[in-house]
């Protein structure tokens, strides 16, 4: 099951401006696996990741606006963006140049993977 | 089950939700039966929670034009009373509402409560033929652009303005049936835009941008307008991304202008 979640993250970590890739529990926030660069700390990025998209999910579904399944936070210095399996999260940091269209589809499409 | 047990089932649900929609049946419901007095009070409850929902407007309106009716045709049990404006607590400081009887017309002279702008945009309205049975005029402070209609959205998406307390400053958000949901959609995405700010800032992101979530019915965009303001859009799922953002961009932009112009 490991090797799965590896090839999932090494698939994203290929896409050029990725500074690193997890997937986190979303109950708990603790990170299952992660690709990241070297010295970058994975524990604060799951956790905070894992908050986001926690309460967007449940705020969506309060709201009555459906089940969110990806979310992408856009900042000054890069992008988080986040795509829901069940109680996985697929977290991706990346630099702002990034192509985002391209990185939805991949988060999509390895979050179904999970499943 | 009689419409006793409903008068009390709904009143029930009312208090124990009062921010439930049930008040639009409690108000028709007393209102067919004579309990004019009773009715508006309910319905004006109603409309301050729900200040753009236009079946409370519709709500609050024929009761009045009925209190007219009866007033006018000295028929009403409770004549005297149906000759006497509601006062109901304010809502919003910028327009004026004054329910009377024909006879007793008052030009928004303590006898006012205050709803939003949106409701009648400042003009004079007259809901009845037997007299003016609801007015509304505005107090000495101009009133507040319109947001709602002047939102620039663009391929059926919807935008709201609130604030960081979860409160809608402008604009609105309407449910597939058409009600007015946009308090409801504040409250839940203000903690969202909170979390966003704390995670983009904790993880030397430095300030959030704009905010993208899909579900599986809806998208919804979200950006930051100065320290303590977000803009919402809310588009369709078939929306794309691509023109959600520039919607979002444009909402924003305008936000920034509207909030510099009402601060």
């Amino acid at each position: 099951m490991s090797a799965d979640y590896a090839d999932v993250l090494e698939c994203l970590a290929r896409n050029r401006g990725v500074r690193g890739s997890l997937i986190v529990s979303q109950t708990d926030g603790l990170v299952i696996d992660a690709n990241l660069r070297i010295g970058q700390r994975g524990d604060h990025l799951a956790a905070f990741a894992a908050t986001v998209y926690r309460r967007t999910r449940a705020a969506a579904g309060a709201a009555d606006l459906g089940t969110a399944c990806f979310l992408q936070l856009d900042a000054q210095n890069g992008y988080i963006c986040a795509a829901g399996s069940g109680d996985l999260v697929i977290v991706v940091v990346t630099d702002p140049g990034v192509n985002v269209g391209l990185l939805r589809a991949e988060l999509l499409r390895a979050a179904k993977s999970l499943r | 089950m009689s419409p006793t047990d409903d008068l009390g089932r709904w009143s029930d649900e009312l208090a124990s939700d009062p921010a439930s929609l049930v008040f639009l049946r409690l108000g028709e419901a007393l209102r067919r039966q004579g309990e004019l007095v009773l009715a508006l009070k309910v319905a004006l409850r109603g409309l301050e929670r729900h200040p753009n929902h236009p079946g409370a407007q519709a709500l609050v309106a024929r009761i009045a034009a009925d209190r007219a009716a009866v007033a006018s045709a000295g028929a009403a049990p409770d004549r005297e009373s149906a000759s006497q404006p509601i006062e109901a607590k304010p809502a919003a400081p910028s327009m004026r509402i004054a329910v009377a009887g024909p006879l007793n017309i008052h030009r928004g002279l303590g006898h006012a409560t205050t709803i939003p702008p949106a409701v009648s945009g400042g003009s004079v309205q007259t809901t009845s033929t037997v007299g003016s049975a609801v007015f509304l005029e505005p107090e000495t402070d101009p009133p507040v652009p319109e947001a709602g209609r002047r939102f620039p959205t663009s391929d059926g998406a919807q935008a709201l303005l609130i604030d960081d307390q979860g409160l809608v400053l402008a604009g609105s958000h309407r449910s597939a049936g058409g009600y007015d949901v946009g308090q409801e959609l504040a409250a839940r995405l203000a903690g969202v835009s909170e979390e966003a700010r704390r995670a983009a800032q904790h993880l030397k992101l430095g300030a959030w941008r704009s905010l993208i979530i899909e579900t599986d019915r809806a998208v919804v965009a979200l950006a930051p307008v100065g320290d303590s303001a977000v803009t919402v859009v809310t588009g369709l799922r078939s929306m794309p991304l691509g023109m959600l953002r520039r919607v979002l961009r444009r909402c924003e932009r305008w936000a920034t202008d509207w909030t510099g112009a009402t601060s």
